[in-house]
């Protein structure tokens, strides 16, 4: 609780002394939440030119905004809010991805298949130890999350790496804090089935 | 006999948060090899997710973004001599009806000091009130109209 008092304290100081004119402070607020402006741009967009104008773009609107915030959460929230805004209205904008397809429960079956194939195929060209041995577990898991829909990647990193509470993804995301967890239960389930499917538990450890 | 196993969310719950599972549930995991093997793939799923290196901008987006933005302002010199302004204004308005309307003041004498006092206070508190609210919607119509 005194964090977050201590948090909004810093945050009002630094929003003042923009409004005063100081727009150098708004360089701090860039620094304190570049981290996950990054994060969220990273998981959405795959342009590396695109996530350049949508990171400035992210910022000029929050200075643009920024009078009008209301200190209702936490200012790297807000931003991150708008940020998690801004790529999906460039995703929609670009027609990279429809509505249904953020939200898209189920990985195409066939996809599915294409990839059992391909893995048995790898299994034939070399055994499944050596196989497994020559990645570490992050490299296989990112390569699992980067397969996930748009969603369940972004609520992924903003739980597990961000440490944010479903509270405040709820708020970044704009959906309700009991379906960003289901979802985040789904996310993982997702994430396991496409593990097993390809290694062994005991090769994972 | 029949053993009721931990559901999947039951699972994930104990591996993300076992401190904040049901007692039930921790029960059950340490009595339960087949649970506890599905919690160890879960946890090494979350630990691979945690290993992920942190993304980064290959560019200075701070700089970037701060070349964009319209240069500080120097309002609040100015905004204190507009307060300044006004005052004068106001002081030499009040001086002039003063000195015109003397003789008017002449009807007052007649009335008894107290209420004298309390007009005056009741003119200067609504005064005080319109200027500052005049000026609060002044600054926010700045605000509003500072697009770039």
């Amino acid at each position: 609780m005194n964090n977050i008092t201590r948090q909004n304290t810093t945050d009002r100081e630094l929003v003042d002394r923009i409004l005063r004119g100081e727009t150098n402070a708004f360089g701090i607020i860039i620094k304190n939440t570049e981290n996950l402006v990054a994060k969220l741009i990273f998981d959405m967009i795959a342009s590396e030119s695109d996530r350049k104008d949508i990171a400035q773009d992210v910022y000029i609107k929050a200075y643009q905004k920024l009078p009008g915030f209301k200190f209702q959460s936490k200012l790297s929230t807000w931003i991150g809010q708008i940020c998690y805004n801004t790529c999906i209205d460039h995703l929609r904008k670009k027609k990279l991805v429809l509505a249904e397809s953020i939200f898209e429960t189920e990985t195409d079956p066939s996809n599915d298949i294409l990839d059992m194939m391909n893995t048995a195929q790898g299994n034939f060209d070399e055994p499944v130890d050596t196989f497994v041995i020559g990645k570490d577990i992050s490299e296989i898991v990112k390569k699992k999350i980067e397969k996930l829909p748009v969603i369940y990647k972004t609520l992924i990193s903003l739980y597990h790496k961000e440490e944010l509470s479903y509270e405040e993804i709820g708020t970044i995301t704009g959906l309700p804090a009991g379906t960003v967890k289901s979802y985040l239960f789904r996310a993982r389930r997702e994430l396991k089935n496409d593990l097993l499917l390809h290694y062994k538990k005991e090769d994972l450890c | 006999m029949l053993i009721k196993h931990l559901t999947d969310d039951e699972v994930q719950q104990y591996a993300v948060n076992k401190s904040n599972c049901e007692k039930r549930i921790v029960e059950h995991i340490h009595l339960c090899e087949e649970c506890r093997s599905k919690v160890e793939v879960y946890q090494l799923l979350i630990n691979g997710i945690k290993q992920q290196p942190q993304p980064a901008f290959n560019f200075d987006l701070s700089k970037m973004v701060l070349q964009q933005l319209p240069s500080p302002k120097t309002s609040i010199a100015n905004d204190n001599a507009l307060i300044w302004i006004f005052g004068f204004m106001a002081m030499a308005f009040l001086g002039g009806a003063i000195y015109f309307f003397q003789s008017y003041f002449d009807l007052f004498e007649s009335m008894r000091t107290i209420f004298i006092y309390l007009i005056v206070i009741t003119a200067v508190t609504v005064l005080a009130y319109l200027f500052i609210d005049m000026y609060k919607k002044y600054k926010h119509g700045m605000k509003v109209l500072d697009l770039y």
